[in-house]
């Protein structure tokens, strides 16, 4: 058996993953806090890459770009703890899952990125730069979406490390 | 017609057998509603918590409205239609599916909420004194907040409870 596949077994007899996995309520609630927490990321991020594309109005206060990152910050953290819970309570499914993997890291990237934007798209009017690179944040975060979607989808949890 | 007859009726129809006959394409409708249903929530839970004084202080009320509503008509066509194939796709399952009817009642009376507040409260929003909001302006962002925090629970239960239509 691989590592990650013994670490899967482990984890799955913890105490609070068999918690997780007997508890009917505990997943569909985390998952009910992790899209409410997703909708505020999403909603947030979309208008602010849409703004410093300029296919929507900019708002005209000068600390517009750095407003959006506190809410950042929170989602983020609500998101991953939420997320955590679900991995615990099915290792195996989320460990191995590609689409969980592709997730993660665009998870970064976005995060990154966005930072990177709400500093660059302060200059006044944002450099042609920034346009590209919200475009492309704009499109991780589609993706992210997606691919937490497909988890459910695309599983070869079940067959490797076995 | 009774609503057993309309369910086995609509699932009967070639789309609907379509949807339920491929594997990508539920999960496909799935993920445009995931995206829709986002661009909801977040655009309605920014003008609730103006409303309740939460957020985006710096800005008139009225102003977060009007900015927020565009996206919330075009996301929500997109939810409701790919919705309404999902539905299609095993509708008696869902019509028997308690979450799933509450879920609709729910979304009946956050319409009703909203109607409510646009057509009283909300009138004179762009009058009304930016720092402290009237209590009809807070209830309707609290009442809204709520309902769509119960709809999203809902959604999600869906998938747990029997019958289940997945």
């Amino acid at each position: 058996m691989s590592a990650l596949g013994a670490f899967c077994d482990w984890l799955s007899r913890t105490p609070i993953s068999e918690f997780i996995q007997i508890t009917s309520w505990v997943v569909p609630a985390t998952q009910t806090i992790h899209i409410l927490a997703l909708a505020m990321v999403f909603f947030l991020m979309t208008n602010f890459d849409l703004q410093v594309m300029g296919l929507i109005a900019r708002p005209t206060e000068p600390n517009w770009t750095r407003r959006p990152l506190p809410w950042l910050w929170w989602g983020l953290t609500v998101l991953l703890a939420s997320g955590l819970i679900l991995i615990v309570g099915e290792p195996r499914r989320e460990l191995f899952s590609w689409p969980l993997r592709i997730k993660l890291v665009l998870v970064v990237v976005a995060t990154l990125l966005t930072v990177v934007l709400s500093r660059m798209a302060a200059r006044s009017p944002p450099p042609p730069v920034a346009r590209l690179i919200a475009a492309l944040t704009l499109l991780c975060w589609v993706v992210i979406v997606v691919a937490g979607r497909w988890i459910a989808y695309i599983n070869f949890g079940e067959e490797e490390g076995l | 017609m009774t609503l057993e007859s309309a369910a086995e009726w609509l699932e009967n129809l070639p789309i609907s057998t379509a949807i339920a006959d491929s594997g990508s394409l539920f999960p496909t409708l799935e993920t445009i509603h995931v995206l829709g249903l986002a661009l909801v929530i977040g655009s309605i839970a920014t003008v609730d918590l103006r409303l309740l004084g939460l957020a985006r202080r710096d800005q008139q009320a009225w102003i977060v409205a009007q900015q927020a509503l565009p996206w919330t008509w075009i996301a929500f066509a997109v939810t409701v239609i790919s919705g309404l194939l999902l539905f299609a796709s095993n509708a008696s399952s869902y019509v028997e599916n308690v979450p799933f009817r509450i879920k609709m009642l729910l979304l009946v009376l956050a319409g009703l909420n909203m109607a409510a507040f646009h057509l009283g409260a909300g009138k004179r929003i762009a009058d009304w004194n930016q720092d402290h909001m009237p209590p009809g302006a807070r209830i309707a962002g609290g009442l809204s907040l709520a309902f769509w925090i119960a709809i999203v629970a809902a959604g999600r239960w869906i998938g747990f409870a029997n019958p289940n239509p997945f």
